[in-house]
């Protein structure tokens, strides 16, 4: 018994019938064909890794194990919405710029949690980046490089464009 | 048969509700954040569930004031952390300790207060401090509402107390005057469930004696264990004797994270520092 959602997907409106099991990152990936949110060694039972990871209203959440249906109506950012027509988003060329990125397998998620943290909170502490990533596994990077990629974007996006 | 509903069901009215749980009785789960639901779905306890029911159209979602605090079973874990309900009362901040041990902010934004109570999972962090909290459970079902201890309600893991047709609708915690709570949960890595785990709720006297108290213990164990504190004495001066009470207490499970002998161990280390924290709260905070 398929249901029928709708919801507001990287900033366009998306339609799609959705089985009552189906995770949303089954159907970001397998149904609309957005493969840069992963899934990981969980098989979609939560082992915590962030790599599936999406923001829902504001939030970040694990795309893995949210039941899809209940996004009906709701605001879906995924990795594919971070970039802009104009370019890419100060946190991805940040972490370009810092190192931030070795094998790039958790980096979607890692953005994902990023950018929830500086939407809600522009000008974090050391703590509270890490309270953020808390979800978020790298096995490559060691976390130091992330961490220094997320403050020089937060710095960035809190001065003007084109400031000293 | 692995778990793969093929229903649906979103009832709009706790009558409703009530009604599609009997009806479906025996093949049914209720999913609120998922976050439990999904962490098992490989585990063949959901093999025989065809059908989910999502209370989320009843709107559970709050937290309001009555001479305590009730909160909705649908009420985020991020949103009770944040709520000046909860952090503008010393004596709920085992709350708020229990949340933060939740290591993942994803986990925190999906994870809900009726399904970690609901789960009635002893390594859970939530309910161990809303236990130490002397919590109320409130459940709607077809003869109408009724309101269970915490304590009688986890009735053994993955099995709470309700009777087919009911559900979880509110938790209600009571104010407790002049005291102080903590929580603590000790893992091996970040991202693990509590090998054991302890909250401590402290009420004192004018002159810093406990008047009374209790400490809850969680983690590995089959169920949760509560301790009472002896009045008249001063934190400091209970501190050992709470330590051994709960090594005398607690049975806990043996698995490849720790022998039940060093959980027994860290039941002790645990409740003592729950205690140590809730009653530095009191005086710092």
């Amino acid at each position: 018994m398929s249901t029928r959602i709708s919801f507001i997907l990287n900033g366009s409106r998306v339609t799609v019938d959705v089985e009552p099991w189906e995770s949303l990152l089954d159907v970001i990936r397998k149904k609309l064909g957005l493969k840069g949110t992963k899934l990981a060694f969980c098989r979609g039972a939560c082992g915590g890794c962030g790599a599936c990871t999406v923001i829902i209203d504001g939030r970040a959440v694990y795309s893995s194990i949210l039941p899809a249906y209940k996004v009906d109506g709701r605001n879906v950012i995924t990795i594919e919405g971070l970039a802009s027509p104009e370019g890419l988003h100060p946190l991805q060329e940040a972490f370009v710029e810092a190192g931030a990125i070795q094998c790039g397998f958790c980096t979607s998620g890692m953005l994902m949690s990023a950018k929830a943290l500086l939407d809600e909170n522009p000008d974090p502490s050391d703590d509270e980046i890490k309270d953020a990533l808390r979800g978020n596994l790298c096995r490559c990077t060691g976390y130091v490089k992330i961490i220094e990629a997320i403050k020089l974007a937060s710095k960035r996006m809190r001065r003007p464009a084109g400031g000293g | 048969m692995p778990f793969k509903p093929s229903k649906l069901l979103l009832p709009t009215s706790m009558d409703d509700a009530a009604e599609v749980l009997s009806e479906n009785a025996g093949h049914a789960v209720i999913i609120a954040g998922g976050t439990t639901i999904y962490g098992i779905k490989y585990s063949g306890l959901l093999d025989h569930v065809d059908t989910v029911i999502d209370l989320s159209k009843l709107g559970l979602d709050y937290l309001k004031e009555e001479d305590g605090i009730a909160i909705g079973a649908y009420t985020t874990f991020i949103d009770i952390a944040r709520s000046s309900l909860i952090r503008s009362h010393r004596e709920f901040m085992a709350i708020v300790d229990a949340i933060r041990a939740v290591p993942s902010r994803q986990l925190r934004n999906m994870a809900t207060i009726g399904g970690s109570v609901a789960s009635s999972l002893p390594y859970y962090d939530l309910p161990v401090a809303l236990t130490a909290l002397d919590a109320r459970i409130r459940i709607y079902g077809r003869s109408g509402r009724k309101e269970v201890p915490i304590l009688e309600f986890l009735e053994a893991p993955l099995k709470p107390k309700l009777m087919d047709h009911e559900f979880v609708y509110e938790i209600y915690i009571p104010f407790h005057e002049g005291s102080s709570s903590a929580h603590e949960k000790f893992t091996i890595n970040d991202f693990d469930y509590g090998i054991m785990t302890a909250s401590a709720l402290l009420t004192f006297s004018r002159d810093g004696r406990i008047e009374g108290g209790s400490i809850a213990i969680g983690g590995g164990i089959p169920n949760l264990v509560t301790l009472d504190c002896v009045k008249g004495l001063r934190p400091e001066e209970m501190i050992d004797e709470v330590a051994e009470l709960a090594r005398k207490e607690v049975s806990p499970i043996e698995d490849y994270k720790a022998s039940a002998d060093y959980r027994r161990y860290l039941a002790g280390v645990v409740a003592a520092r729950a205690l140590r924290r809730a009653a530095w709260r009191y005086r710092e905070q």
